[in-house]
């Protein structure tokens, strides 16, 4: 490779005329410099403190608990399943101790996939996402960890990479290459159900912590801050992570949950707890029934047209996720995906003109 | 708006720096062929309710205008912008990028590709001096460890790659038989997107390989590690890199007196003294004949460093941005307004149009 040193040389000696970079304003945009400039509704307010109190109690901190129960549930079916009696597992296998290991993995993940939708909190500060559900799983990777415990049967799941545990990795055991009992890749996954078991309890205790925890109007401010930026982020993911890589680029088999076979159940989920922390109606989760949807917070602060624009494109997703599965046409999904886009144009642009929201995702945001 | 006062000493300071001739430059510029930018914008919507239209394209000064000559959509904001020896353009998505593209000045999507499962580009791609490999900063989602992807100049497929021993790295700039890579250090999680969940563990870094061997020749840090080394451009003159820093402080007040600019003269690092209006965030970099100048774009202004004389006073520029410079002209994009070489009047941009923060001369 050689260096093209002419055109280096060449930028280097021209000179930058700044003189002609001097901005000289136009008499309209003079004006409009000198136009008070709209002042935005602050987030320190008793709605905000009413908004925030509410999804962590009457959502976080149940949903929590929750996934704790039914990772509960896992650890057990799981260690149930590798001291079973069965002699050799396949993908096809059908045992009563691999099949209920199995539905305590799919509701388990069901009930991850809910909660995680819009990670604030504990799910932040913990890097539960990481811990839980790192995605791509690396089969070679997950293989050299159960050949090498730290002791038989034992792994320090503090040394583990991400890619070689979690849901991802138990999905891998349970259904792609199903661990076959009392071998190193049983206690392995009775080891990643405990870990996941452990890490649901305590993010259930530290939600109900914050449940009941009381405060400030800044620090409500600042959950709320978070959560919108982190709504934005759980819509990014449904649309890119979920549903446009895999069509576009990845291939079905690279959707979430595709080697159980839950991709649809996934994407459900995912989008119920989405769709019901931004309007609520009558198909949202359990817990979301009693929480203020993000919607009516922003009618209550004055903001109807931004409720209506969100009430109005949530509709327009609903129909396109109404049956997704993996067998929908690639087409029809991406245009599902665009319209996910679209629901976050109003709380990326017009509500941050109207509210003191931070955006990390801003599009006036540099690089 | 600047005052007659401080536009007399601007010309004073720039006089002095030897900007001035710029002038002829731009006359020379405006008798050839028109002057084209390769570059990425956001389009502001005319109806209310549609959302941004991200776009990638190439504008051409006409009439004391910027004009749009070619667009096309992409998925998501396009950051970095390069060109290929043959003429062909690059693109690739601003982090956490999920897309490539080989696309001609004419606006035709050439190739297309997409970031593999568990990776991501991170802004910016730079052709090899000979052509024959790409080279795109990217980072895997597992760690979050950086990297320097070689990829094919016409599939875009991965080749390999090499660590840059940080993470978050950004741009590139070969110089000689040396590739340097900005590592910004900025921690960020995929499903978090963008925000900046644990900047006390930032770690930013400059790193460079051999080439074509990959060898890390060394890596190399300022002391305040709230400062993210991110934009380069190399004074050949002096052999110095400069590099354009963007502050990550927790205190606003830090954060606007901190320096904008790094220098690398071959052995250390060290930054330059703050500037006493840079807010902290340099967008963009190109070198001078003196030295560097940087688009403050949270001050609204650019910078001009001279390697003698330090900080010269600054040039309000709206919005301050996008650098471009070439061997006939050179250009700078504000938010609203853009300038090319030497005195004409600001330029309007396109209508709704608001550029990133790169742009490329194609003459």
């Amino acid at each position: 490779m050689s260096f093209d040193r002419s055109a280096a040389r060449a930028a280097a000696a021209l000179s930058f005329g700044l003189l002609g970079l001097v901005a000289a304003q136009t008499p309209a945009q003079a004006q409009a410099a000198s136009a008070p400039a709209k002042a935005l509704l602050p987030l320190a307010d008793p709605q905000t403190n009413a908004f925030v109190d509410g999804l962590l109690k009457a959502w976080y901190a149940p949903t929590a608990k929750r996934f704790a129960t039914d990772g509960d549930a896992l650890a057990d079916r799981a260690q149930a399943w590798c001291s079973s009696a069965a002699k050799a597992a396949t993908p096809t296998t059908r045992d009563p101790a691999l099949d209920a290991a199995r539905a305590a993995w799919v509701q388990a993940m069901a009930s991850w996939t809910r909660l995680s939708a819009v990670q604030i909190g504990p799910l932040l500060d913990r890097h539960s996402d990481t811990r839980l559900d790192f995605q791509p799983m690396r089969p070679a990777a997950l293989d050299k960890v159960i050949a090498n415990p730290s002791a038989p049967g034992e792994w320090a799941m503090d040394r583990v990479g991400a890619q070689a545990r979690g849901l991802p990795a138990m999905e891998y055991l349970l259904w792609k290459k199903p661990a076959t009992p009392r071998t190193s890749s049983c206690a392995y996954l009775v080891v990643l159900a405990r870990d996941v078991r452990d890490e649901a309890r305590e993010l259930a205790l530290a939600y109900a912590g914050e449940a009941a925890a009381p405060r400030t109007p800044a620090q409500a401010a600042e959950w709320f801050n978070t959560y919108v930026n982190q709504w934005l982020a759980g819509m990014a993911r449904l649309r890119w992570r979920d549903l446009e890589m895999p069509v576009r680029s990845w291939g079905m088999d690279q959707a979430p949950r595709a080697a159980s076979g839950q991709t649809a159940l996934a994407w459900r989920e995912r989008w119920l707890a989405l769709r019901g922390m931004s309007v609520g109606g009558a198909n949202s989760p359990d817990g979301l029934r009693g929480v203020t949807p993000l919607a009516d917070y922003l009618k209550a602060r004055g903001l109807t047209t931004e409720a209506a624009t969100m009430a109005r494109d949530i509709a327009a997703v609903d129909a396109g996720m109404q049956g997704a599965n993996p067998a929908t046409p690639g087409p029809q999904l991406l245009d599902t995906a665009k319209r996910v886009d679209t629901i976050t144009h109003t709380m990326s642009r017009d509500v941050p003109a109207a509210l003191q929201v931070q955006l990390e995702f801003s599009p006036e945001d540099g690089d | 708006m600047a005052t007659e006062a401080s536009r007399r000493r601007c010309l004073r300071a720039l006089a002095a720096l030897g900007l001035l001739p710029g002038t002829v430059a731009f006359a020379q510029a405006l008798k050839g062929p028109p002057l084209r930018l390769a570059l990425a914008w956001d389009e502001t919507p005319v109806e209310p309710s549609a959302g941004r239209t991200r776009c990638l394209g190439v504008w051409v000064l006409a009439d004391g205008r910027f004009e749009v000559a070619a667009r096309q959509v992409v998925p998501t904001r396009a950051h970095g912008v390069a060109r290929l020896p043959g003429g062909e353009l690059l693109a690739v998505a601003r982090r956490p990028g999920l897309w490539l593209r080989r696309w001609a000045a004419d606006g035709r999507l050439l190739h297309e590709a997409w970031a593999e499962p568990g990776r991501q580009f991170n802004g910016h791609v730079l052709p090899s001096a000979d052509g024959r490999v790409i080279f795109s900063t990217e980072q895997t989602h597992d760690d979050g460890a950086g990297c320097v992807a070689l990829r094919d100049p016409l599939t875009l497929a991965l080749r390999g790659e090499w660590p840059t021993g940080g993470t978050d790295p950004h741009q590139m700039l070969q110089v000689g038989d040396r590739l340097f890579v900005a590592n910004g250090g900025v921690p960020t999680r995929p499903q978090t997107g963008r925000a900046k969940l644990d900047l006390p563990a930032m770690d930013s870094s400059l790193v460079a390989f051999d080439l074509p061997s990959g060898r890390r020749l060394g890596i190399w840090r300022l002391p305040d590690p709230r400062l993210s080394l991110r934009h380069l451009a190399w004074h050949e003159a002096s052999a110095t890199l400069g590099i354009a820093l963007q502050a990550e402080h927790d205190d606003a007040a830090t954060r606007a007196r901190a320096p904008l600019l790094a220098l690398f003269e071959g052995a250390s690092l060290r930054a330059a003294p703050s500037p006493e209006a840079g807010a902290g965030y340099a967008g963009d970099i190109a070198a001078t004949s003196v030295g560097f100048v940087l688009s403050a774009t949270k001050a609204g202004a650019l910078m001009a460093w001279s390697l003698h004389a330090g900080w010269q006073p600054p040039v309000p520029l709206a919005g301050a941005c996008a650098l471009a410079t070439g061997p006939a002209a050179s250009c700078a994009l504000g938010g609203e307004r853009g300038r090319v070489e030497g005195g004409a009047p600001a330029l309007a941009l396109p209508p709704g149009c608001q550029p990133d923060n790169h742009a490329l001369l194609l003459i």
